[in-house]
């Protein structure tokens, strides 16, 4: 009996040290992925083209895809500074991205769709950049609590992205998050 | 009291057995989704097609914008792909009984080279017109997840339909589309 308990535990013992043999250590940290090889007009870029409507869109990546097409507009707005269509465009674009990370909530600098195909994936920095702009505005036009909430959202999606990928644009714009929600320097 | 218990266990057995035989019978596998079933996904809000000019299998230019006022079947592949394989005797003979119709067809392969497009072809006994989407840029222009994909787009050069994974282009379901798309003005 005590021998059948001894090979039981032997067995359990390796298997779980087999399954640990594979995992990286948490403590090494890897360089962050260079923006040059990751930022955000690439990703507005691999998605032009066809484009995506809510109604339409069946697949988790048609919301991807609709999500950074809808981000793409808002862009064009804000920087045209009209701030009510921006704001539109970006809500949009959240409402996508929300959707399809209900299906897959990584960020991913290599998102393989098929043989020799891969794209730039990032649900969460996309929204982290949303809801940085979105504050950005709120407080372009006064209102500086609605702003605070934004950043607030935006700090949690950048922290999400870079848990699953590191790179220099999301440590880039969590320090500019960091930077906007201090306090208002006069 | 025994005796109920013996019952209940014996119940307890009997539907054991009734479940891991049902399981065992039963059928899990992805349904095939081209026969009888919607696997046409039509926009409800058809969007304008893409512009693009690449290759075909013979080097020449094709330029999509030259094919306005048509009816295009726009099919992305590779040889590499097994459902793009299965595809692809269904989808020839939809081609040998509508290109005279003024279907036009394209089947548009990722990133390969002509040689091993025109061997598969040439093996296969296929002969549908084949665009060479070299550097993937079409494919992402359409936002195509995955092969084999096709899309169907009307005379006002608006993409009213997707499909994605195998179809069999020879059901009713197809024709009755590609037929509805062909009458309309």
């Amino acid at each position: 009996m005590r021998e059948k308990l001894f090979f039981f535990f032997l067995i359990v013992a390796l298997l779980v040290f087999a399954n640990c043999g594979g995992v990286t250590p948490i403590t090494e940290e890897r360089p962050p992925l260079p923006v040059q090889k990751a930022n955000l007009k690439m990703v507005l870029e691999e998605n032009e083209g066809l484009e995506i409507v809510w109604e339409d869109a069946k697949d988790a990546r048609d919301f991807y895809r609709g999500g950074v097409q809808q981000k793409a507009k808002a862009e064009k707005k804000l920087q045209e500074k009209a701030y009510p269509e921006a704001m539109k465009f970006y809500q949009a674009s959240n409402d996508f991205l929300t959707r399809m990370l209900q299906f897959m909530n990584e960020d991913c600098a290599s998102y393989t769709l098929y043989e020799g195909t891969d794209i730039l994936f990032f649900p969460n920095l996309l929204m982290a950049d949303n809801y940085l702009k979105m504050g950005i505005i709120a407080r372009e036009t006064g209102r500086e609590s609605a702003a605070t909430r934004n950043w607030k959202k935006a700090q949690d999606f950048a922290y999400k992205s870079l848990l699953s990928e590191r790179t220099e644009w999301g440590l880039s714009l969590e320090q500019e998050i960091l930077s906007l929600s201090g306090p208002k320097k006069n | 009291m025994r005796g109920r218990w013996k019952r209940l266990a014996k119940n307890f057995v009997a539907l054991t057995c009734a479940g891991t035989l049902w399981l065992a019978g039963a059928d899990f596998s992805p349904v095939p989704k081209a026969f009888g079933q919607n696997v046409f996904q039509r926009y409800s809000n058809p969007q304008a097609v893409p512009d693009f000019s690449i290759q075909n299998l013979q080097g020449k230019q094709v330029d999509i914008r030259d094919h306005r006022g048509q009816v295009i079947l726009l099919n992305f592949w590779a040889t590499w792909c097994p459902n793009c394989r299965q595809e692809g005797p269904s989808l020839q003979k939809l081609y040998s009984q509508y290109q005279s119709r003024g279907l036009i067809f394209y089947r548009i392969n990722s990133k390969e080279k002509p040689e091993t497009i025109k061997q598969f072809m040439e093996k296969e006994s296929l002969n549908v017109p084949v665009l060479i989407d070299k550097t993937g840029q079409t494919e992402r222009l359409f936002g195509v997840w995955v092969h084999p994909t096709t899309y169907l787009i009307n005379r006002q050069a608006l993409v009213c339909y997707r499909t994605m994974g195998t179809v069999d282009w020879t059901t009713l379901q197809a024709t009755s589309i590609i037929d509805q798309l062909l009458k309309e003005r």
